[in-house]
C-alpha cells in the first residue's frame, strides 16, 4: 500500500467515523391519510394534489402546450414603444415602491428533485406555485420592466446546471389564468452563466462559457424568433466567468433596450468590473472587451470589499450597488459583523471605485458556527437581489448563522432579532432577512421561508 | 385593481439540506418490500450516510441523499432483476445522488464564505475547513486535515474514484460499477488522484 492510499483511506475513515447514527426510516402514514412529513407534503403540493390548486394549474398546464402563441402575444401587446423602458405600474407597486410581483425558484425538497417556481405578491404575501416541465428543474430567473413578464431558465434535472432551456412566464392578475407559461424559440444552450431580460421583453441577453478553452461570450437573442442576433466574445483575463459557479447578476439591461452592463472578475489581479455595451448601433457583435466600455472597477483582495460577487446595476446604468461583510473577533468571544451595502457612481471617465455611499448597514454580535466536520456548513449570506431604475433602492438578503447556544444582540439596523440557529448540515434556522433598502432603512417583505435564503441572486426575479 | 385570486398559499416546512424523513408507506408494492428494505436499512444506512458525508462533505445532505437511495429501492423493489444485491444498487444511488447535491452546493451563493472560513480557521474556499470541527479536530492530524482539503479539491471523477477505491475499500470493477464507467476510467481517475494527493504530501513534509 502507498503513502497515499494509506493517507486516504485513514483519512476517509477519520471523516466518517463522525458520523454515528442515522435518523429512522419513516414507514408510518400520516394521520388521515394525509402527507405530513416535510419532503414529502411538499412533493404532493408541487404537483398539484391539493384540490384547491388544482383548477388553478390547470391553465398552468394548459398554457404550457401554447407556447408560440404566447411569446407572440407578449411581444405584440407588451413593449408598445419599441424598447423603451415601459413605464412602471405606480398603483401596483410593493412595499418601498418595489414591483409588486415576483417569481421564484421553490427549492426542491432534497437531491434529484425537481426546482419549481413559485410566483409571489409582495402586497398580500400570496404565492402561486408553479410546477417544472418532466423532468426538468428550474435555476434561474429574469424580468422584464413591465412585472408581468418573466424568463425561467430550467435544465434537466440531475443533469449540468448550465445547459437548458428558457420558459416565459406571464402573469395577468385578477384573472382566471393568473400565470401563462410556456417554452420559447430560444434554442437550448450550453454553459449558460445567467441571463437578462430586456426591459422591453424583447431580447435576452445572455452570458456564456463558450466552446473554447477559456472564451466568454455574451449572446442576445431575438425573444421573438429565437435567433442570435449579436454576439461578443473574449477569452482576455477580465472577462472571467465561472462556468457552473452561482448564477448571478451577471448582466443588466441598461437604458431601456440600448445596452448591457456586465460584470467581468479578473481572480488574478483580485479586481471586479463593470463594462457597458451598447447593444442599439449598426453593431454586428465581436470581441467583447473591445467593444465595451469600463464603467466601474474595483479591488476585491482589501475587505471590507464588494469581494468577487458581481455588483447590481441599475437599470439607467447610473448606480452600482454591492456588499461588503467585515468581520472581526470581540475580546468577550463573538464577531461582530457589520454587513454594509454601499452604492457607487458609474463613471466611464473615472471608473475606479472611489467614494460611494452607505445605503444601509446592520451590525450584529454572533458567535460564528464555522464549517462542520465536512467543512461545509454555510454560516451566513448577504446580496443585493434588485436595484430600482434609479438607484435609490435597493432589495437586500442578509442572514448571519450562529452557533446553536450563542446570543446575539440587535445592535441597529431593522430591529429584528438576528438569532439564528445553525441547522445540521444545512444552511439557516431561520432569520434570513429580504427587504427594501430605501433612505436608510430595511423595510421587509414577506417572502414565503420556503424559498430562503435564496440560492443564488437569480433565483428571484422582480 | 382588484389583487390577484390566489389560492391560499401552503408553505412547506423545511428547506434544502434539512434533516427530513421520507414517507414511504403510501407506494403500493408487495408487503415483503417494506420489510427487506427497513432490514436493509438498519444494515446500511449508517455506512451509505458515512459514504455521502465523505463524498459531499454534508451531513444533512448525506442523510437526504441515503433515504431517498432507500425510497427509490422501496419503489423499485418488485422489478429489481437481483433483490440480493441491493447494496450494488444503494451505493449507485448514493453516488448519484452526491454528484447533484454537489452540484446544488456548488451553486450556493456564498458571498461571504470567505469571511467565514477565514473566522473559522478555515483555508478561504469553503472547501479547506473539510476537517475544522471540534469533533474532527480531535479525530485528525494536521496530515489528515491536509489529505482532506487535497481531496475536496480533487475533480468529482477522481474524488469518487479513491474514495470507493480506498474508504469503502472496492475493487475497480466494483467501483466502475458504482460511478457507472469503465474499469479504465477508474485506473486513470485513481492515478491522478493518488499524484494530487501525493504533491500534499509532499509539501506537508
Amino acid at each position: 500500500m502507498s503513502r497515499e492510499e494509506d493517507a486516504i483511506r485513514t483519512t476517509t475513515r477519520a471523516i466518517a467515523a463522525t458520523v454515528r447514527e442515522v435518523p429512522p426510516l419513516r414507514l408510518d402514514p400520516a394521520p388521515g391519510g394525509s402527507r405530513s412529513a416535510g419532503r414529502w407534503s411538499r412533493r404532493s403540493w408541487r404537483r398539484g394534489n391539493s384540490p384547491r390548486l388544482r383548477s388553478w394549474l390547470a391553465p398552468v398546464a394548459a398554457a404550457a402546450v401554447v407556447v408560440a402563441v404566447a411569446v407572440t402575444l407578449v411581444l405584440v401587446r407588451g413593449p408598445q414603444n419599441d424598447g423603451v423602458v415601459p413605464q412602471p405600474v405606480l398603483t401596483n407597486s410593493g412595499p418601498g415602491g418595489v414591483p409588486r410581483y415576483y417569481v421564484a425558484v421553490d427549492p426542491a425538497a432534497g437531491p434529484g428533485s425537481s426546482d419549481g417556481l413559485l410566483m409571489g405578491d409582495s402586497v398580500t404575501g400570496e404565492t402561486l406555485p408553479v410546477t417544472p416541465p418532466p423532468h426538468m428543474s428550474f435555476e434561474s430567473v429574469t424580468a422584464a420592466a413591465d412585472d408581468r413578464t418573466f424568463f425561467a431558465f430550467a435544465t434537466e434535472t440531475g443533469g449540468s446546471p448550465t445547459t437548458g432551456l428558457w420558459f416565459l412566464l406571464v402573469l395577468a392578475p385578477g384573472t382566471d389564468h393568473v400565470i401563462s407559461y410556456g417554452s420559447t424559440a430560444i434554442a437550448q444552450q450550453s454553459g449558460v452563466v445567467a441571463s437578462a431580460l430586456s426591459a422591453s421583453g424583447k431580447y435576452l441577453a445572455v452570458a456564456e462559457t463558450g466552446p473554447t478553452q477559456g472564451q466568454r461570450r455574451i449572446i442576445v437573442f431575438s425573444v421573438a424568433t429565437g435567433r442570435p442576433l449579436l454576439a461578443w466574445s473574449t477569452k482576455d483575463a477580465p472577462a472571467m466567468w465561472n462556468p457552473g459557479a452561482s448564477p448571478q447578476n451577471l448582466l443588466t439591461w441598461i437604458d431601456g433596450d440600448r445596452a448591457i452592463a456586465f460584470s467581468t472578475i479578473d481572480a488574478t489581479a483580485s479586481t471586479q468590473s463593470v463594462r457597458r455595451l451598447n447593444v442599439d448601433g449598426p453593431l454586428s457583435g465581436g470581441d467583447l472587451i473591445a467593444d465595451s466600455q469600463l464603467i466601474w472597477s474595483a479591488a476585491a483582495n482589501t475587505p471590507p470589499q464588494c469581494r468577487l460577487i458581481p455588483p447590481v446595476i441599475s437599470a439607467d446604468g447610473q448606480t452600482i450597488a454591492c456588499v461588503t461583510t467585515d468581520i472581526r473577533p470581540l475580546p468577550t468571544g463573538p464577531n461582530q459583523w457589520t454587513i454594509t451595502w454601499r452604492a457607487y457612481q458609474a463613471s466611464p471617465q473615472a471608473p475606479a471605485a472611489g467614494k460611494y455611499t452607505v445605503a444601509y448597514q446592520v451590525t450584529r454580535q454572533a458567535t460564528v458556527a464555522g464549517p462542520d466536520a465536512a467543512g461545509m456548513n454555510f454560516a451566513g449570506q448577504a446580496g443585493t437581489l434588485w436595484a430600482s431604475p434609479s438607484g435609490s433602492a435597493l432589495i437586500g438578503e442578509w442572514a448571519i448563522a450562529t452557533a446553536p447556544q450563542a446570543t446575539t444582540s440587535p445592535s441597529g439596523g431593522s430591529g429584528h432579532s438576528a438569532s439564528a440557529t445553525l441547522r445540521l448540515g444545512g444552511a439557516f434556522a431561520g432569520s434570513v432577512h429580504v427587504g427594501v433598502i430605501s433612505h436608510g432603512t430595511f423595510t421587509p417583505l414577506r417572502l414565503p421561508s420556503g424559498i430562503l435564503p435564496l440560492t443564488s441572486p437569480q433565483a428571484i426575479a422582480w | 385593481m382588484p389583487g390577484p385570486r390566489f389560492p391560499r398559499a401552503r408553505q412547506p416546512s423545511g428547506g434544502y439540506g434539512v434533516t427530513r424523513y421520507v414517507n414511504i408507506a403510501d407506494a403500493r408494492l408487495s408487503p415483503g418490500a417494506t420489510a427487506a428494505v427497513t432490514t436493509l436499512y438498519a444494515e446500511h444506512a449508517l455506512g451509505l450516510v458515512r459514504l455521502a458525508v465523505v463524498l459531499t462533505g454534508d451531513r444533512g445532505a448525506a442523510e437526504d441523499i441515503v433515504q431517498d437511495a432507500f425510497l427509490g429501492l422501496y419503489r423499485r423493489w418488485d422489478s429489481l432483476a437481483d433483490t440480493a444485491a441491493p447494496l450494488a444498487y444503494l451505493r449507485v444511488s448514493v453516488v448519484n445522488g452526491c454528484r447533484t447535491a454537489r452540484r446544488r452546493r456548488s451553486r450556493l451563493w456564498l458571498g461571504t464564505t470567505a469571511d467565514f472560513a477565514e473566522v473559522a480557521g478555515g483555508g478561504g474556499d469553503g472547501r479547506a475547513g473539510l476537517a475544522e470541527s471540534a469533533e474532527a479536530r480531535a479525530l485528525l492530524g494536521d496530515e489528515q486535515r491536509a489529505v482532506a482539503a487535497a481531496l475536496w479539491k480533487l475533480p468529482r471523477r477522481q474524488r469518487e474514484a479513491v474514495v470507493l477505491r480506498y474508504y469503502l475499500d472496492l475493487s475497480e470493477a466494483e467501483t466502475a460499477q458504482a460511478m457507472g464507467v469503465s474499469r479504465g476510467t477508474v485506473k486513470s481517475a485513481t492515478h491522478r488522484a493518488l499524484a494530487a494527493v501525493g504533491r500534499t504530501l509532499s509539501e506537508g513534509s
